[in-house]
């Protein structure tokens, strides 16, 4: 059966990205991936000129080549930008770029999103990076500890610029990582269970999981400290019931999980493309995707495993000892499973298979540092050190720097059509491997000598002076590597030998046309196995001929199956937006936003809250109404699918979940801060004069419960096809709504000023915390009763007034936890 | 070849005392130290196991397995080497005994407190019931005994640490930590600050002096003395330049009126080798020089630098200064 | 929630979430027992109390896995795995308790 004439000239119509400078409004996933990638090897090539300004200072003692003040700001950029706008972007882009080819997807869920997530990375990357330019980057090391980057021993804008800049990228990261989970668990291509997912979607999920627990403490910390910072609100000054071991929690309950964020997505990248070049499927498949959740998990336990120092009780210590030492097993799993995958097929050693390599031998020795360091005793004598130092730097480097490079070579040619040059990827591999060893190995010993981390010199004679100059001779070498590999790439790019189909011989999605086209699949296959290109003949020609899913726009929609969770069974059709500038311009407004709290010009920041808002309720109101819309689309020859749009199962329904979870983690950061204060801070428990229980703070909870019931009847009246009831029940829920915000404003007043005590301070951010998510979900229904006034929903279309009301009843919840945390625990401090 | 024999003068040149834990001299250090050889080995056999599968797998393209021995490789190296030796080495660590100390341990106790971007140390007066003994950036402990230190600090968190005799513990605002260290033998060592704290953390050195018990009490009773009158017109001129100079209203040399408490206590600094927390040796030419360009010298540090002096009157500043043994 | 998102459920996020849940629970009740000086009674209550925990969470992780392993396929095995990790983990996490001096 052959497909229309023109139909294939529809499709690419359809998914076209506009030409010129307009494709800054384009959304699609794979020019959205290749501008993450660029754009973090852009900020990596700064961030390694910067080790390379370190390196030249530690080459010999007494070094007169940075001051302290230009060092410090050195090495905590040098941090900064690699942990957060290098490591996890760069495979936040990888993912971006590959998931929806390897799950046989026509692109991400939602690609605004997508669009957004990388515009606010860019800004803050920016905003961060401007510091540097005007000489007042950060300078308190890239885990900024108070008190030496609060307000007293920091007074400039520096520390501002961290906490600014990387909010805002972890804010692109989170909104990442929910496209990701969506991505992989609702857009696989029909047939492509859980079983059969590539293994790179398994450790994007894994990884989008932890980001979206593990982010969220560091993002509360951050607004805290800004907090403390702006306005002197105390959280973590000690004489106002603060806590500077307060941050030190907040900044790894991220700071851990964010090593295993980087590793897990990197390990994925080698799960998928050394079974490649071994031509063998990767061995113990189901070892690799248990020990990918098992590190997932077990990284959230071992946070304090930092913190060693601090005094915190031996007890606690054992523990994190404990979990720590654990992780050795799933990653003693996958190391040796890759290397089997390797040691039983019949590989062929191109760059990608030598990056593989080098990832075990230098990752396996970080590794072997690890258990060492995690060890109480040890980990006393090497915190702080050079050690420490070569042990971070070989997981990292090892775990994500080596993997992502041998992931460039392996994928250039599905991103490029061109097929990039062995010679200089191998020159370039034992470049970077033996420099990076003479770089880092000697540097162990450096440590257990007793040189410090992060100092701008050090004396002579205390036997640090060979160890230091192989050390940054060894960081020229790896240097002139890196250079060579990645100018052979470029090189490639523009004059490389052009490629064919899947010039490697690979088994997964993304090779069925290579460069694939821009809607990505002509028609989207059904699956059958892991290795579809391998185990299923004639998938290729079926492929490119149209046979499957959706080869027909349908009159230029961008059309593309959404799947369930587990099978993987066709559900509906997802009919994705095609180019706007909404992501752009709001991430710009928010930019705009954060630059007027970095400079502390309120009414800019105010003004940039209130466009804000604007600009996401105008990229939120759909631009066709649902009576335009059609309510079925044909998805295969004789198969009729639903519209994802407003359905109830849609994957924006998963996504609201998956959001929640995310804000439950940051909340849950906010109710850890208190309790942890109330247990370990000086000057608490505060002193509480008289409590009282302010009458408007008893009153609100009425409207607040009527709300919540008004939202749901709401959408009991849309079941039954009652539009005129839904659109008078939003309005009482919009009108209860504003009486609890009223009276909790008014309770308010009534607290403590925030900046006597961490606990007024704390009983203020959460109070502000409920309102603003009562506000939104308040949007959320405000928006749905216009939509309704202009005849939207239908009994089994009325997604935005479901989520309205999750969001409003979530907002509620907070404040059983809120409620007794601001009103009732002073009873608990009256002395 | 021509860096060689730089490289040569410049460990000769030396400064003051061990750090590396690679020397201990204590029992915890000892201990520890133990732990990582430890660690050591057990790295040595899981290399020589990943090199093994690594030669097989990328060296012997010929020698292939089969899927079931791989299958034990992979579980034994990946599950049942780990299950055994993490427990194990995880026990070990328990059971040598941590730098920590508890509050109510009675050892002998010393006070230290860190500042940017120099130490402080407080002894129990020799006389009992007088006021505690300051002094600052050497550390002086007797041989053989357990000393309990209480950590504290005076602004940002710092770390204490003493690579030859244990682990280190931070010294966090609004907390008081201890560790408690013993030193075997006498001799001098290195200390430093850990956690980085700020412009001039590299530059934040103590000595610290392992002292037989007789020789201990010795220094303590010396220590324990006010100041010695200055000898000589250039050191009384010095004093008094001291004085108008405004230095006492940070340092405080006892017996002589000066009682500033947020600044090395210079009673006895003449008796001390090094000044600027471990960076200058203490000779006529580095105190001048540091009075007169403290923050070329140490660009940062909480003193400024008094370049309004006459030559002539930092000598004397520096006599006077000599003077106090 | 469908059928099989359930059985995915148990078989693989079941058992790192018992596990999650363990570590939480022992944590605040070591600290709180040293807050309150639970550890200076003459029965070992904390050690008593963690290793009993241990015992019912590894019990419950097991139980999980056996009905996880019985699946054929993909769940079986992976599920299987994890849940095995997990019991392993559990068990590590309670040691230090018995191990180490509490409450120092």
């Amino acid at each position: 059966m052959t497909r229309p004439a023109g139909e294939e000239a529809e499709l690419t119509q359809a998914w076209a990205s506009p030409p010129g400078w307009r494709a800054l409004s384009a959304v699609n996933h794979r020019p959205m991936g290749a501008r993450f990638v660029v754009t973090a090897f852009f900020f990596f090539t700064i961030a390694g000129l910067l080790a390379l300004l370190i390196r030249t200072q530690l080459a010999v003692p007494n070094n007169t080549v940075l001051g302290p003040e230009a060092y410090n700001q050195v090495f905590t950029m040098h941090g900064t930008m690699m942990l957060f706008l290098f490591a996890v972007p760069v495979l936040q882009g990888a993912a971006t770029y590959l998931l929806p080819l390897m799950l046989g997807a026509r692109d991400l869920p939602f690609p605004r999103l997508g669009a957004f997530s990388f515009w606010c990375y860019l800004f803050g990357g920016l905003i961060l990076l401007s510091s540097l330019v005007i000489g007042a980057a950060p300078d308190a090391g890239w885990f900024i500890y108070p008190p030496l980057s609060g307000k007293a021993f920091s007074p400039g804008i520096n520390v501002d610029f961290w906490l600014i800049g990387v909010t805002f990228a972890e804010i692109a990261g989170v909104a990442g990582a929910i496209e990701l989970t969506v991505s992989i668990l609702r857009s696989r291509a029909p047939g492509m269970s859980l079983s059969r997912m590539p293994l790179f979607a398994w450790y994007m999920l894994a990884t989008a999981g932890m980001i979206l627990i593990g982010f969220p403490p560091l993002i509360l910390g951050s607004i805290l400290f800004e907090l403390e910072r702006a306005f002197d609100w105390p959280f973590f000054d000690t004489s106002r019931g603060g806590d500077p071991v307060l941050w030190q929690h907040l900044f790894w309950l991220f700071g851990h999980p964010e090593v295993y964020i980087i590793l897990l997505p990197a390990v994925g990248l080698l799960a998928t493309f050394v079974p490649v070049h071994a031509r063998q499927p990767a061995f113990l498949h189901n070892w690799l995707v248990a020990s990918a959740i098992g590190t997932g998990f077990l990284s959230m336990g071992l946070w304090a495993h930092h913190m060693y120092a601090v005094g915190i009780p031996q007890m606690s210590l054992a523990f994190f000892s404990a979990a720590s030492s654990l992780v050795a097993i799933p990653s003693g799993i996958q190391v040796f499973a890759l290397i089997a995958t390797v040691g039983m097929g019949r590989p062929v050693f191109r760059t990608p298979l030598l990056f593989a390599l080098g990832f075990v031998v230098i990752f396996v020795l970080g590794g072997l540092t690890g258990v060492m360091v995690s060890l109480v005793p040890f980990d006393l004598v090497a915190h702080d050190t050079q050690f420490v130092v070569a042990h971070l730097h070989y997981v990292l480097i090892g775990g994500s720097v080596f993997p992502v490079l041998g992931a460039l070579h392996h994928w250039w040619p599905a991103a490029t059509g061109r097929m990039p040059s062995e010679t200089t990827g191998k020159i370039g591999f034992w470049l970077l491997f033996v420099g990076f060893n003479i770089n880092f190995m000697p540097l162990h010993h450096t440590g257990l000598a007793g040189m410090p981390r992060r100092v701008y010199t050090y004396p002579a004679g205390l036997g640090w002076e060979w160890s230091n100059l192989m050390a940054s001779a060894g960081s020229l070498m790896f240097a002139l590597g890196l250079l060579i590999f990645l100018g052979g790439l470029a090189h490639a790019a523009f004059r490389g030998r052009r490629t064919q189909d899947d010039p490697w011989g690979a088994g997964t999605l993304e090779w069925i046309a290579t460069p694939p086209p821009v809607y990505n699949f002509r028609a989207v296959p059904v699956i059958e196995s892991r290795y579809p290109l391998w185990d299923q003949a004639g998938l290729r020609g079926a492929v490119l001929n149209g046979v499957g899913f959706m080869p027909d726009p349908q009159g230029g929609r961008r059309l593309a199956p959404a799947t369930t969770e587990v099978e993987a069974v066709p559900e509906m059709a997802l009919d994705l937006p095609g180019p706007t500038w909404s992501p752009l311009v709001t991430a710009a407004i928010f930019a705009g936003l954060f630059l007027g709290i970095l400079v502390q010009a309120y009414a800019v920041a105010v003004a940039g809250a209130v466009a804000a808002f604007v600009a996401v309720v105008v990229w939120m109101w759909p631009s066709e109404r649902d009576h335009d819309l059609p309510r079925e689309v044909e998805a295969a020859p004789g198969l009729m699918l639903p519209l994802a749009r407003g359905h109830h199962r849609s994957p924006a329904w998963t996504a609201l979940w998956v959001t929640l979870a995310a804000d439950a983690a940051l909340y849950a950061s906010l109710a850890f801060a208190f309790f942890y204060l109330w247990g370990f801070a000086a000057q608490w428990p505060p002193a509480v004069v008289r409590a009282t229980l302010s009458w408007p703070a008893v009153t609100a909870l009425l409207p607040l419960v009527a709300s919540v019931a008004a939202a749901w009847l709401a959408e009991r009246a849309i079941r039954r096809d009652d539009r005129a009831g839904l659109v008078r029940w939003l309005a009482v829920a919009l009108g209860t709504g504003v009486v609890f915000l009223l009276l909790q404003g008014w309770a308010a007043m009534a607290l403590g000023p925030p900046s006597r005590h961490a606990r007024d301070a704390l009983a203020h951010v959460t109070w502000i915390f409920q309102a603003f998510h009562l506000l939104v979900a308040m949007t959320m229904a405000g928006m749905a009763l216009a939509r309704a006034r202009l005849g939207d929903f239908a009994p089994d279309r009325h997604l935005a007034v479901r989520i309205a009301t999750r969001f409003w009843t979530y907002a509620a919840l907070l404040w059983v936890v809120g409620f007794p945390l601001v009103h009732l625990a002073p009873f608990l401090f009256v002395r | 070849m021509r860096l060689l024999p730089l490289l040569v003068l410049l460990l000769v040149a030396g400064c003051g005392g061990d750090q590396s834990s690679l020397d201990p001299t204590g029992p915890n250090a000892r201990d520890t130290l133990w732990l990582f050889k430890l660690t050591l080995w057990v790295s040595v056999i899981v290399c020589a196991m990943v090199a093994l599968a690594v030669v097989q797998a990328w060296l012997l393209p010929r020698f292939r397995l089969g899927a079931r021995p791989t299958l034990w490789m992979v579980a034994g190296g990946g599950v049942v080497l780990p299950a055994i030796v993490l427990p194990l080495l995880l026990v070990a660590s328990l059971r040598i005994p941590w730098p920590f100390a508890e509050e109510r341990e009675g050892a002998f106790t010393i006070d230290v407190v860190a500042w940017q971007f120099w130490w402080e140390f407080r002894y129990p007066n020799p006389v009992p019931g007088g006021p505690p003994v300051v002094t600052a950036n050497e550390l002086h402990i007797p041989v053989g005994v357990p000393v309990r230190f209480r950590l504290l600090t005076e602004d940002v968190i710092h770390s204490f640490w003493i690579p030859t005799l244990g682990g280190k513990v931070d010294m966090i605002p609004g907390r008081t930590n201890y560790a408690l260290l013993r030193a075997d033998a006498p001799g001098e060592f290195r200390g430093a600050c850990f956690e980085f704290c700020g412009l001039q953390h590299a530059n934040m050195a103590f000595t610290v002096r392992a002292l037989p018990q007789a020789e201990w009490q010795d220094w303590m009773w010396r220590e324990a003395r006010p100041a010695a009158e200055p000898e000589g017109d250039e050191a009384r001129k010095g004093r008094e330049i001291f004085t108008a100079a405004g230095c006492g209203s940070c340092h405080a040399v006892r017996g002589h009126g000066a009682e500033g408490a947020t600044a090395p206590d210079l009673t006895h600094l003449a008796s001390r080798r090094t000044i600027g927390a471990g960076i200058l040796p203490n000779t006529r030419s580095s105190l001048t020089g540091w009075i007169a360009a403290t923050q070329q010298i140490k660009p940062g540090a909480n003193m400024p630098s008094y370049n309004g002096l006459t030559g002539p009157q930092l000598h004397a500043l520096a006599a006077y200064l000599e003077g106090l043994r | 929630m469908t059928e099989p998102s359930a059985s995915a459920f148990r078989a693989l996020l079941l058992p790192p979430l018992l596990w999650a849940g363990h570590f939480l629970a022992v944590y605040v009740f070591v600290s709180l027992a040293c807050l309150w000086g639970w550890h200076r009674m003459e029965v070992p209550v904390v050690q008593v109390v963690v290793a009993g925990l241990t015992v019912a969470v590894v019990a419950a992780v097991l139980l999980a896995t056996r009905v996880t392993a019985r699946m054929p396929g993909f769940l079986g095995r992976t599920g299987g795995g994890v849940g095995l990790l997990f019991a392993g983990a559990t068990l590590v996490v309670g040691l230090p308790p018995l191990l180490a001096p509490v409450c120092r």
